[in-house]
């Protein structure tokens, strides 16, 4: 599958070195075992990704290993943690500095957030490097190519993938020994996210770094580790090389990340596996192994007793009471997805007879910011039509910047378009669901009352009202006790529900749906898609779900549409358009999915200067297919059987295939 | 460019603010019934002497005619002459500004620095921040008259370390070049009067300063701890950073807006602060002056107060504005791309092909 084992430099000194690490930080004036008996090593030169759930410790790991873990929460740490030669938690503060100052590095999740915002990027770097000139070499190592303009430059001024390459030519600066790096691809479009993995398997090579790379993503892990470890509540649950883990990772939660992947493999009639905690109350079970409540192969001594490792192989140890029973249960069903799997799914409605629901026409949009006396314009949508019909779901699919969200917040009637039309056949206001269930439900209020005020409008009786909440709770799937808690006391899985479960009370015929995925944990991003594709079936709704994903969108939409800089440029089929895409920017995205194994290939990269508005085709400065018509003229829709269309002078000269 | 249509802008405001003060204030003459020119000529003066000042003075006209003569005389650089003192009003302001003026600004230094280093010594967590969190509250719950009361029946009356009243205690004051007591002494090199002016000037300044500096001081403390919890500042630690400088260097800048608009919020409260500590230590300046302007119902003298005050506010908090454009560039970047009064804050929003634009989204 890769050969990433091999790259590995097998050096006989760790880089770091962590031995029964347990780590307990205060909260609201109580400790919490954050991390509990953490073997590691990370090897010169070497990988290791940390893959794990949110709360699964594994930033707190990284934290811990760099020295910083927050001093508000008075960290008491055990165990030995060392990093070269040096014993983190007892050393001094001056020599963890220095430590810092010569040997790591860190780069963490949101570029946005991560530079000093009143400070220009060459006094940041300086503040490593002490030299200009090696400030400079820094950039131009990170693959930054006018470095010399960048560094005069405020954070602000530039994109979220030059701010992520600064960030880490920061942290390369001093050639440290490793680099942790947190969650550094979450917060780009994934063509970034392809580049910046790609760098980072390069530097590695290059310049011997070693990285332990922290991640909630097993596709970005599956890209870029050497070795992956397994991380649940505090503990390594299974650590081993990339492909040991990926092919047949042994402990139970292992399979049920794996299996809870949206991959372009995923069958659109499967549901996808995942289980959410009964309730996540907090406390987590200290002695006892923390995937019990949700395993299938629980034991009583699991309850009690953390399992020692078995060895699987050389440097594949998984921890887990029962191990031989899950063995069998593998083979046997062949994968965990089948016990959820519902038989009755295959019967999709024929959607051409349908009616018609929504029509959006020649939509336009464009924003105005005035630069002194002269008018700026910033077009995020170019022409868009939309057909959407009853219980169709369509995915629209873009980069930041697309205008997908533009376009379903005029759908939704939160803006007005510039020009054009949106029908709306059916004469109801459409609901929303946004990326954030968390911060778009009142966190004082109950579920009950949040639910009861959406139906205030309806003028239903006060029993009808508590009837349909009641069915409205249960049709989510969630207890029906939740009636009465407060929303800010809900995990993020059941505030999603509880959002969804607004939208549906009232049952509308057009959901809209922004990234209602993209903030969730891999498990519970299953379990909301499946959520979503029954509401949809029951109800009858027609969807419009924006996203990033193409696989997301491939398994929940019947069709999809790919957006460019405020234009259409795919429509189709979702299946077919995954298979066989027509343009060049839908290929370039199925070829920067993490997990697509395709690094290596070139990505024309984000560093290419604005040419300004052309009248060509707007797609033809990082296209890798582009002739000389794409810079030169405007491109139409190129109409095909089956409803598929894309916008593409390939097409018409026949020469994309 | 984009200062001189700042400034521009700013003129403008203050000419608003202008029109919108004596306004108010002529409409509070029109109600008051105070008659000021029983109080200038005297108890035994005949009704047709009182009458014919009264048309000398233009005050049988209607309220609001008065109000367009104040104005038109306005626009001559001409304040009027006071009632009390018989002097043109702006050869008085003249006068007694300076005093004002050095008397606030110091306070302000002193607001400034002071508040700086509460909120530096505060924001860190360190031992002893608590209680210097304690004595923020405390400190900004204490009226500025007490602590000039206080102060007074302490500093002067038990331990007679400073002066109570006046501005100086050296009898040939200088009179120039600037009217500033403690730098004319020491652009004539005269360093006794500088002391001198400097023990006069340290309570009221101090009386006056301490309720601003504190509020500063809670305002930047706010905003550091905010600052400290951000992500640049963990990749700073990362680097390998020490507290101090990071403290200084990454944290405080980022921190100065929020404090910076308070600085202006308290100069603005300051002005009506000195007129009652100006009155408490026999300050003479111009709020003395105002306060021996109101019972005599001296409506020009107190006219033009209130406008030299407006105008030295608007100064005031355009300096503010300025210092906090220059501490955050991307403010100054929103400053150059819009005229929009009240830009709201948009960070450069990125684009995806690399080179950034920042896309200011004003109401469609």
């Amino acid at each position: 599958m890769m050969s990433n084992e091999t790259l590995a430099v097998q050096a006989p000194e760790p880089v770091a070195k962590l031995h029964e690490v347990r780590v307990e930080l205060k909260r609201r004036s109580r400790y919490n075992q954050v991390l509990n008996g953490i073997d590691l090593e990370i090897g010169r030169g070497e990988i290791v990704a940390l893959v794990g759930e949110s709360g699964s410790g594994k930033s707190v790991l990284g934290m811990t290993i760099l020295g910083l873990l927050p001093s508000k929460a008075t960290p008491k740490i055990s165990g030995t943690v060392r990093v070269l030669d040096v014993e983190i938690n007892s050393a001094s503060e001056k020599s963890l500095l220095d430590l810092r100052k010569h040997h790591l590095g860190a780069v963490f999740q949101d570029p946005m957030s991560s530079l000093n915002p009143s400070m220009k990027i060459l006094r940041q770097l300086d503040e490593v490097t002490k030299d200009t000139q090696l400030s400079t070499q820094a950039l131009l190592d990170v693959g930054i190519t006018n470095a010399k303009e960048i560094l005069n430059r405020y954070p602000f001024e530039l994109s979220g993938g030059q701010r992520q390459r600064v960030m880490i030519a920061m942290a390369l600066a001093k050639s440290p020994a490793l680099i942790v790096v947190d969650e550094p691809t979450t917060a780009l479009d994934v063509t970034v996210q392809a580049q910046i993995l790609q760098l980072i398997r390069d530097l590695r090579d290059r310049i011997g770094t070693a990285f332990l790379f922290v991640t909630h993503d097993l596709g970005v892990a599956s890209d870029i580790a050497d070795r992956i470890v397994v991380m649940l509540a505090g503990r390594i649950l299974e650590s081993g090389t990339t492909s040991n883990i990926l092919r047949s990772g042994q402990h139970p939660y292992t399979r049920s990340l794996l299996a809870s992947r949206i991959t372009m493999a995923q069958d659109k009639g499967d549901r996808i596996f995942g289980k959410e905690l009964p309730n996540s109350s907090g406390i987590v079970n200290v002695d006892g192994c923390p995937w019990v409540e949700r395993c299938n192969y629980k034991l009583d001594i699991c309850n009690d007793v953390f399992p020692d490792p078995v060895l699987l192989s050389k440097d594949w140890n998984a921890f887990c009471h029962n191990l031989g029973a899950v063995a069998i249960q593998g083979a046997v069903s062949g994968s965990n997805a089948q016990e959820d799997k519902v038989v009755e799914n295959n019967a999709v409605p024929d959607l051409a007879m349908s009616p018609v629901v929504l029509e959006v026409i020649a939509l336009e949009k464009v924003f105005v910011s005035r630069s002194g006396s002269a008018r700026k314009e910033f077009t995020a949508l170019k022409n868009v039509d939309l057909e959407l019909r009853k219980g169709e779901c369509v995915a629209v699919v873009g980069e930041s910047g697309s205008g997908k969200s533009t376009l379903l917040r005029i759908i939704g009637g939160l803006e007005t378009p510039t020009s054009g039309e949106v029908f709306n056949h059916t004469k109801i206001v459409p609901r929303m669901v946004y990326q954030d269930a968390g911060s778009s439900l009142t966190p004082w209020m109950s579920v009950d009352e949040l639910l009861t005020e959406s139906l205030l409008v309806t003028k239903l009786s006060r029993n009808e009202v508590k009837r349909r909440v009641a069915e409205v709770i249960h049709h989510v799937n969630l207890p029906e006790a939740i009636g009465t808690a407060k929303t800010a006391a809900l995990s993020g899985g059941q505030k999603q529900r509880v959002a969804i479960a607004r939208c549906v009370i009232d049952p509308p015929t057009i959901l809209l749906c922004d990234e209602p995925t993209s903030a969730l944990d891999a498990s519970l991003v299953g379990n909301t898609l499946n959520l979503l594709n029954d509401l949809k079936r029951e109800l009858e709704m027609a969807m419009v779900f924006v996203t990033h994903d193409l696989a997301v969108a491939r398994y929940i939409a019947d069709r999809i549409v790919v957006m460019y800089k405020g234009r259409i440029v795919e429509v189709g089929d979702s299946k077919t358009l995954c298979h066989s895409p027509l343009h060049p920017y839908t290929k370039m995205l199925l070829a920067s999915l993490p997990g697509t194994n395709t690094l290596g290939q070139e990505f024309a990269t984000d560093n290419r200067p604005e040419l300004g508005e052309s009248s060509g085709c707007s797609f033809a400065q990082r296209c890798g297919e582009a002739i000389d018509i794409c810079f030169t003229n405007p491109v139409s829709m190129h109409y095909m059987d089956d409803g598929r269309h894309a916008s593409c002078h390939l097409l018409a000269s026949g020469g994309s295939q | 460019m984009y200062l001189l249509k700042f400034i521009a802008k700013r003129i403008v405001a203050s000419v608003g603010i202008i029109l919108g003060l004596t306004a108010v204030l002529f409409f509070l003459a029109a109600i008051s019934h105070n008659d000021p020119v029983h109080a200038m000529l005297g108890a035994g003066a005949t009704p047709s002497a009182i009458a014919a000042e009264r048309h000398k003075l233009g005050l049988d006209n209607p309220a609001i005619v008065q109000y367009f003569d104040y104005l038109k005389n306005l626009l001559h650089g001409n304040l009027g002459m006071s009632y009390r003192t018989r002097r043109p009003v702006a050869s008085d302001i003249a006068t007694y500004l300076p005093a004002t003026l050095e008397l606030a600004g110091f306070a302000l230094v002193i607001a400034v620095v002071l508040g700086l280093i509460l909120g530096l010594a505060s924001g860190g967590s360190y031992r002893g921040s608590g209680v210097l969190r304690s004595f923020l509250i405390t400190g900004a719950s204490i009226p500025q008259f007490l602590l000039a009361i206080g102060g007074l029946l302490f500093l002067y009356g038990k331990l007679n370390l400073l002066p109570a009243t006046g501005r100086i205690g050296i009898s040939n004051a200088p009179t120039g070049p600037t009217g500033f007591y403690t730098i004319d002494g020491i652009l004539n090199g005269d360093f006794g009067v500088t002391l001198d002016a400097f023990k006069y000037l340290l309570m009221p300044a101090i009386s006056i300063s301490l309720g601003p500096a504190v509020s500063i001081g809670r305002v930047l403390r706010g905003s550091l701890i905010s600052t400290l919890g951000s992500d640049y500042i963990k990749t700073a630690r990362s680097k390998g950073i020490g507290g101090f400088r990071i403290l200084v260097r990454h944290a405080l800048r980022n921190s100065l807006g929020p404090a910076l608009s308070m600085t202006g919020l308290q100069a603005g409260l300051m002005f009506s602060g000195v007129v009652v500590i100006e009155d408490i230590f026999a300050w003479p300046g111009i709020g003395y002056y105002t306060a021996q302007s109101i019972p005599s119902g001296d409506f020009p003298a107190i006219a033009g107060v209130t406008l030299v005050l407006g105008v030295g506010y608007v100064i005031i908090n355009s300096l503010v504005d300025l210092a906090q454009l220059l501490a955050d560039p991307r403010l100054r970047r929103l400053e150059m791309s819009t005229s929009g009064v009240s830009p709201k804050r948009s960070y450069g929003k990125t684009d995806l092909n690399g080179s950034s634009q920042t896309v200011v989204q004003l109401e469609p």
